[in-house]
């Protein structure tokens, strides 16, 4: 139960790539990487799941409070290379119609 | 050389340095690594006064000033000791306390949370709630109206403990203000517009919402994001597929919600549950696979849903890993029409 997270800064976007999993016991250090980035409202998120395997209700519900701090701000949220287990929950609960989101499918990033 | 016997030379080495070399600042400095050390493989004090002994003896410190000097060291050791000690003392505080509120929010679950179980003789009911720890953020509950027609709802809260629990019994009352004639659409509308004021932003509320009329067999449904339930044809020995694709509560203002209308034959089945059934993790960390749940109810299908329920979850359990444990529901809701 590990999570690797690595941040690119960019002007106006802050470039998130996750690896491992993202349930209730790795969610807060996922929290301190995004919670600054939405509250302060100058750079969209761009977030890469490619290597995520696992994410839980926790780990969504961080995906919705952000997303609603970057909107507060007309900035943006991304999410690429879901893993169609992972696109699954976001696809249930309809997250998936509010914010840019991409599968991840085999060498490409297939758009939605 | 064992580790013991490593910390052993550490310490020989912070005392040379600090009665012979006079060096304190490097005697200081290794003085705090090997605090940290001995306090890691849990080393007691008097462990630690008891290697300062018999270092002295071997190091054959006998002048006087030289051993006040060398308590000095001992001092320094103690200290990072306290500091450990008061870390955990307040850590055993914050425990206590996040104990206490784990206390309030699963009574209230005892109490004032825990449904009724309608009972009429044209349906039967089956229904099974376990929390994964002391508290569940898993919710269902049922209304029973005097116009032969229940309301029920099955929830996951995001979040547990007291937030998990407030939010909970405003599903509870929000659902006894849900006007029934407006239908179980309307009411995740008016439930989705109490939450989403009153949650904080990163919480929000899968819900499964039906109202069943047990005169004619008619289920009424809408779901806000929550797993998709199913239908079990008696005859055709066949699931089918109910959901109507919602958001989930909490996240937008005046969110729309659709509904639709199924009707139920003579046995036929609601089968409703949370995705501690559905994304259960085995032993070997692979997911469960729906179709061995639909095999399980296919080989309790003549039983009371009662003890459908019971022996799904008794299975469940069994093929669990314990250290992916998920609050579990179900609730089945079954045409006995012409039983009786």
């Amino acid at each position: 139960m590990n999570i690797n997270i690595e941040v690119n800064e960019k002007p106006g976007i802050t470039e998130v790539s996750i690896a491992g999993e993202l349930d209730i016991y790795t969610a807060p250090e996922l929290k301190k990487v995004f919670e600054p980035v939405a509250a302060d409202g100058t750079s969209s998120l761009h977030v890469d799941l490619k290597e995520l395997s696992y994410m839980d209700s926790t780990g969504l519900g961080l995906f919705v409070g952000t997303l609603k701090d970057l909107n507060r701000n007309d900035k943006e949220l991304r999410v690429t290379n879901v893993q169609p287990r992972i696109m699954k929950l976001f696809e249930i609960t309809g997250l998936r119609d509010l914010m840019y989101i991409t599968e991840y499918s085999e060498g490409e990033e297939v758009e939605k | 050389m064992s580790y013991i016997d490593s910390l052993t030379n550490d310490y020989e080495e912070i005392l040379r340095l600090y009665l012979y070399e006079n060096d304190v600042d490097a005697a200081i400095a290794k003085c705090h690594t090997f605090s940290r050390n001995v306090i890691e493989i849990d080393t007691s004090p008097e462990e630690i006064v008891s290697l300062h002994t018999q270092m002295l003896n071997h190091m054959h410190v006998n002048d006087v000033d030289l051993v006040k000097q060398s308590l000095e060291i001992l001092e320094e050791v103690m200290i990072s000791f306290g500091f450990t000690y008061r870390d955990y003392r307040a850590m055993l505080d914050k425990l206590d306390l996040h104990d206490q509120e784990l206390d309030i929010a699963a009574s209230l679950q005892e109490t004032m949370l825990k449904p009724t179980i309608p009972v009429a003789d044209t349906m039967q009911i089956g229904a099974i709630s376990i929390p994964a720890g002391k508290v569940s953020g898993d919710y269902f509950n049922f209304i029973h109206h005097n116009s032969h027609k229940i309301s029920f709802a099955v929830a996951d809260v995001i979040g547990k403990g007291i937030p998990a629990a407030i939010a909970m019994t405003m599903l509870k009352f929000g659902m006894e203000l849900a006007h029934l004639n407006k239908g179980p659409a309307k009411a995740l509308e008016t439930l989705n517009n109490l939450v989403e004021k009153n949650v904080n932003k990163n919480m929000f509320i899968t819900m499964f919402y039906g109202v069943y009329d047990y005169r004619n067999g008619k289920l009424t449904f809408s779901s806000a994001g929550h797993e998709p339930g199913y239908i079990y044809r008696y005859e055709e020995d066949v699931f089918e597929e109910i959901d109507t694709k919602g958001l989930v509560l909490g996240v937008r203002q005046d969110n729309t919600y659709f509904e639709k209308t199924v009707d139920l034959k003579e046995n036929d089945m609601i089968f409703i549950f949370t995705d501690g059934v559905s994304e259960l993790r085995k032993h070997d960390e692979t997911f469960i696979d729906m179709n061995d749940i639909f095999q399980m109810l296919r080989e309790m299908k003549d039983n009371h849903p009662q003890d459908t329920v019971q022996y799904l979850y008794e299975t469940l359990t069994r093929m669990q890993n314990n250290l992916r444990k998920d609050d579990l529901t179900m609730l089945i809701i079954k045409n006995a029409k012409n039983l009786y």
